[in-house]
């Protein structure tokens, strides 16, 4: 078993791609944030601009964007991470097109981190790139990450993947199970014809992907539960939210799509879930969340 | 509030060659300062300054500021916003600089601008009939107003008559003007800035 527990508190954090700049982070921590970490964007190999905007495409409840992967180059993106003044520890989130790419990345800011995101699932690309997962076995990419770190290896899956496939063939080299990325969609102005977003498809995020992630959670838990440790990723806007998926099998927590909001309006949403969670803990009965992971009566 | 709407352009006023007006069906609960990000479907979503609750106004540039400019009433666009924040004073002495005039027009509409300073490269680039507030216009040819760069326009004597200063612009014109403002006494708190970059990009290490 290869289970480097990732030892955060509060057990939630933001979500890779939302606030994603160390500047940001430190903004909000000091207007009183607390949260058990933050995730840093992807960083790939080379600076990328990304698609043009429009990225980000609401409405109603649908959140999609198709940023694409922007992000600054290695030497940049170091030069913040030195400059990084906060209390929170970070978590360095990688995307990569091979092995090496995600194994050099690693290697070089293991020390500005307490743990690593693989990037294995973003749905967005430029038109006309392949996914990382149709070129490259998800195997090769983590065991050349594990050489490089003794620090907790998340490995970041959406539901759209055959996700019990992919874990089955990581499991040697993973901690944790992010669950899960957006999702791949369309949505098509009515009178031009064309698509809200200039990379054609976007990734649906939002409270629509918390059924189809808990589901992925309550899977992954009951197959590989007692291997690896799994983190909630989808839909998550209240405390309630948090204890379901615990329930269904994770211990840890990220919030994205929630956080679209004013930065005064997202330290209180965190500051307050941590009261939000111990009242249903009480309701419930016990002392922590550790207590009801993978605890349901679905079956 | 915060929207994401189709707008149907109602009214487009034609200021000279370069700068047009576009006025929408609706209004954005918006303060001067404030932008929007506007998307026309298959070209692509720009952000413009809002120049009243239900306008912006345009200076044509690059692809996206053409097709603008060759719509017409009845057309439409998807605005989203209000984004930013917007300017917090009044009795302003605002500095503009080319397009940057688009934030202070809606400043003018809310009757918090004493005096404008505001500068264009000719004649053709510059919004004329401004009402309101006094105007001292420059541009960079000569062809009206002062010779020279808008900045030159900041005197002691005007600074001495204001205690707010609001400056939108190139961003190398809106420094110049920060600074001289700070030589001439004016403390920083009293100048606000409207500026507009694309975030992460390398400029802004």
């Amino acid at each position: 078993m290869y289970y480097k527990e990732l030892k955060i508190s509060p057990p939630f954090m933001n979500a890779s791609g939302i606030l994603s700049f160390v500047s940001v982070f430190e903004y909000l921590e000091k207007l009183g944030v607390n949260v058990g970490a933050w995730v840093t964007k992807s960083i790939g190999q080379k600076e990328r601009n990304g698609n043009e905007n429009p990225v980000i495409h609401q409405d109603g409840d649908i959140l999609m964007n198709s940023v694409g992967l922007s992000s600054p180059n290695l030497d940049d993106f170091e030069k913040e991470l030195k400059e990084y003044k906060g209390k929170t520890p970070l978590i360095i989130s990688h995307y990569g097109e091979k092995p090496d790419d995600y194994a050099r990345s690693v290697a070089r800011f293991d020390k500005y981190c307490i743990a690593h995101e693989i990037n294995l699932s973003c749905p967005n690309f430029i038109p006309g790139e392949k996914s990382v997962l149709e070129k490259v076995n998800p195997q090769e990419i983590l065991k050349a990450v594990r050489e490089k770190t003794n620090k907790p290896i998340i490995a970041k899956l959406s539901p759209a993947q055959d996700y019990l496939e992919i874990t089955e063939r990581i499991l040697d080299y993973v901690d944790y199970i992010c669950c899960g990325n957006t999702i791949r969609g369309l949505d098509i102005e009515p009178i031009s014809g064309f698509s809200y977003l200039s990379g054609r498809f976007g990734g649906i995020s939002g409270e629509v992907l918390r059924p189809i992630t808990m589901k992925m959670v309550y899977e992954i838990y009951k197959e590989f539960g007692d291997k690896i440790g799994i983190i909630a990723c989808g839909g998550i806007s209240k405390p309630e939210h948090i204890i379901s998926y615990a329930r269904a099998g994770a211990s840890l927590f990220q919030i994205g799509t929630a956080l679209a909001k004013p930065s005064v309006e997202i330290v209180n949403f965190f500051n307050t879930l941590g009261d939000g969670i111990e009242t249903l803990l009480k309701k419930i009965g016990v002392n922590s969340i550790e207590d009801i992971v993978g605890v349901n009566y679905v079956d | 509030m915060w929207i994401k709407r189709r707008f149907t352009i109602d009214e487009i006023v034609e200021h000279n060659k370069y700068m047009k007006t576009f006025f929408f069906d609706e209004t954005i609960e918006s303060s001067p300062g404030q932008f929007a990000m506007v998307f026309i479907p298959g070209i692509g979503e720009k952000p413009f300054s809002l120049s009243s609750k239900n306008s912006i106004t345009v200076e044509k540039r690059g692809k996206f500021t053409q097709k603008l400019f060759q719509m017409k009433p009845k057309d439409f666009v998807y605005i989203k916003g209000p984004l930013g924040v917007g300017f917090r004073n009044k009795d302003y002495l605002a500095v503009a600089g080319g397009s940057g005039i688009a934030p202070m027009l809606y400043l003018i509409n809310n009757a918090v601008i004493k005096s404008l300073l505001y500068g264009a490269r000719d004649n053709e680039h510059l919004i004329h009939g401004i009402k309101d507030c006094v105007v001292y216009y420059a541009t960079d040819d000569g062809s009206y107003g002062y010779h020279g760069f808008v900045t030159d326009l900041i005197t002691e004597d005007l600074v001495s008559q204001h205690s707010k200063f609001a400056i939108c612009g190139p961003e190398i014109m809106m420094k110049i003007a920060a600074e001289k403002l700070v030589e001439l006494g004016v403390e920083p708190k009293d100048i606000e800035l409207s500026l507009e970059r694309m975030f992460w990009k390398k400029d802004l290490y």
